[in-house]
């Protein structure tokens, strides 16, 4: 079967002959095209050369385009920290106050650089890749953008104090949600990963995610042009996955290197797709005897479960992962070697 | 509300004082929330907090620590990426003959994922939340003062009075 093949029928809940997987290799892409960071991310073409490299030692079902949150944020006027050997980081967020944030630019793919980088290079991957492969892209929630539009600290006394503000705030992360999602799936991306932090209970208390964050959730994923998974954003969520068992357009659940399969599948149900779980930022650290170990033990686990997809948990693998770490998933995923 | 409160507050009232800790993110790192939640629980411990903010590089901790006679350093990383300057960190106080003496507390989302980082980035330890911060610190402070002699070490700083509360004991 054709990756493209093998997902389709996983998601359609018919046959397939092997696991599906991906990996998180974004940054990865750069060092192993020998590529600076910096310029990486400012060239979609040398993104999906990136991702080729990726594509030439792991063979996966699943390509990710850029995950840089950063770049969402930029978009509307955050200063960006560059780094040598990851994505950018949020120096400063673009408003001071919620308020500010109101009556703060709206950027549209089209007509802003950053949000132009991450859907051409969403471009260039599903040229060089859709045919065969999956191309999924990471996108912030429409729950989360305006803690990177006014900071933390801000966003959650806004949150919890002023909710007629929070609320306006949310529509504009709808508004961006919803026009970033439409350019994503012009650009030939199949689904969507959205991290959720403000909408997870070990982040917010379950009455306010209730209250304020599953509205959002639900009106961003009814009119959302592609299928989404709700990725655990960095910590365990696969207790409360019943909390959004009920939102439309969900293709599935990436859980936490803390969460337990079972305990997922228990509460997301038979047919929910769930994905997961070795912790991506540890691959580097990872020696191929407990990698492999690990790996092998999780696919054993869940021979039984037609709806898993491997991927790793957390964040993206550290660009400085060893390539054999890549091999090594895909010959144990592909059943090559003993 | 709560921050200007423990701000304004004698730092002894609840706890008795335990001196002071530098905190930051390091060099590279803008996440600010969870070293601001440390500072809390360390105040309302006893602690006095000279909270030096982010991106802060590897020489303005260590200044700062001597300058404010700080008995430990707190950094903080939210990413993989800028945990691993931490690693410059610890160059640092091994370079002004610190280390041992002048502990190094380490935090973030990061080495909750990755415990082995500590180790990694030279910590001489961490917390897995900001309320278990005080215990960590207590007890990195106390091996610290347990450790033996200073000598060298107040000689390489160059200052007496610069040197670490702990290092004297």
């Amino acid at each position: 079967m054709k990756p493209v093949e093998r997902v389709t029928a996983l998601f359609r809940g018919e046959p397939y002959d092997r696991p599906p997987y991906g990996l998180a290799c974004c940054t990865l892409g750069a060092s192993l095209t020998s590529t600076p960071v910096g310029e990486y991310y400012g060239d979609p073409a040398l993104y999906a050369r990136g991702q080729g490299a990726v594509c030439d030692l792991l063979d996966p079902d699943i390509v990710f385009t850029p995950f840089v949150f950063a770049f969402e944020a930029a978009a509307f006027g955050a200063a960006l920290a560059p780094q040598k050997d990851s994505v950018p980081n949020v120096r400063q967020p673009p408003f001071r106050t919620a308020e500010d944030a109101l009556t703060g630019r709206d950027p549209k793919p089209g007509s802003d650089r950053y949000l132009d980088f991450l859907v051409d290079s969403s471009v260039a991957c599903s040229k060089a890749f859709g045919t065969e492969r999956i191309v999924a892209a990471p996108i912030v929630a429409p729950t989360d953008l305006p803690a990177l539009l006014v900071g933390i600290e801000e966003w959650i006394e806004t949150l919890l104090f002023r909710s007629d503000v929070a609320e306006r705030l949310f529509s504009k992360a709808l508004d961006h949600f919803r026009s970033l999602s439409e350019a994503y799936r012009n650009a030939g991306v199949s689904i969507l990963v959205m991290p959720m932090m403000f909408a997870n209970p070990r982040i917010l208390d379950e009455r306010n995610i209730r209250r304020s964050a599953l509205p959002v959730l639900e009106s961003a994923l009814r009119d959302c042009p592609l299928p989404v998974v709700l990725h655990h954003g960095g910590t365990a969520f696969a207790d409360r996955i019943g909390l959004y068992t009920g939102l439309p357009g969900l293709a599935g659940f990436a859980i936490g290197a803390q969460d337990s399969f079972s305990r997922a599948r228990e509460l997301a149900g038979p047919e929910a797709v769930l994905l997961g779980n070795i912790l991506g930022p540890c691959f580097d650290a990872y020696s191929r005897d407990f990698l492999s170990g690990a790996l092998r033990a999780l696919v054993e686990a869940q021979r039984g479960d037609r709806r898993w997809i491997f991927a790793n948990s957390g964040a993206e693998l550290p660009a400085w992962t060893p390539p054999d770490r890549l091999t090594l998933v895909r010959d144990i995923l592909q059943g090559r070697g003993s | 509300m709560l921050k200007a409160a423990l701000e304004d507050g004698d730092p002894g009232t609840a706890a008795p004082p335990r001196g002071v800790a530098v905190l930051g993110n390091i060099e590279d790192d803008f996440h600010a929330l969870g070293r601001k939640m440390v500072a809390s629980f360390l105040r309302l411990d006893g602690w006095e907090i000279v909270d030096l903010g982010n991106d802060v590089s590897p020489a303005d901790f260590v200044d700062a620590a001597l300058e404010q006679k700080a008995r430990i350093i707190g950094v903080s990383a939210m990413m993989l990426s800028t945990a691993l300057n931490i690693r410059g960190l610890r160059e640092e106080l091994d370079r002004r003959n610190l280390s041992g003496v002048l502990p190094l507390a380490v935090g973030g989302a990061v080495f909750n994922m990755r415990p082995g980082l500590v180790k990694e980035v030279g910590g001489d330890g961490t917390a897995s939340s900001a309320m278990d911060a005080p215990a960590l610190f207590r007890t990195l402070c106390d091996n610290a003062a347990a450790s033996g002699p200073v000598s060298d070490t107040e000689s390489a700083a160059g200052d007496d009075a610069g040197m670490p509360d702990g290092a004297r004991t």
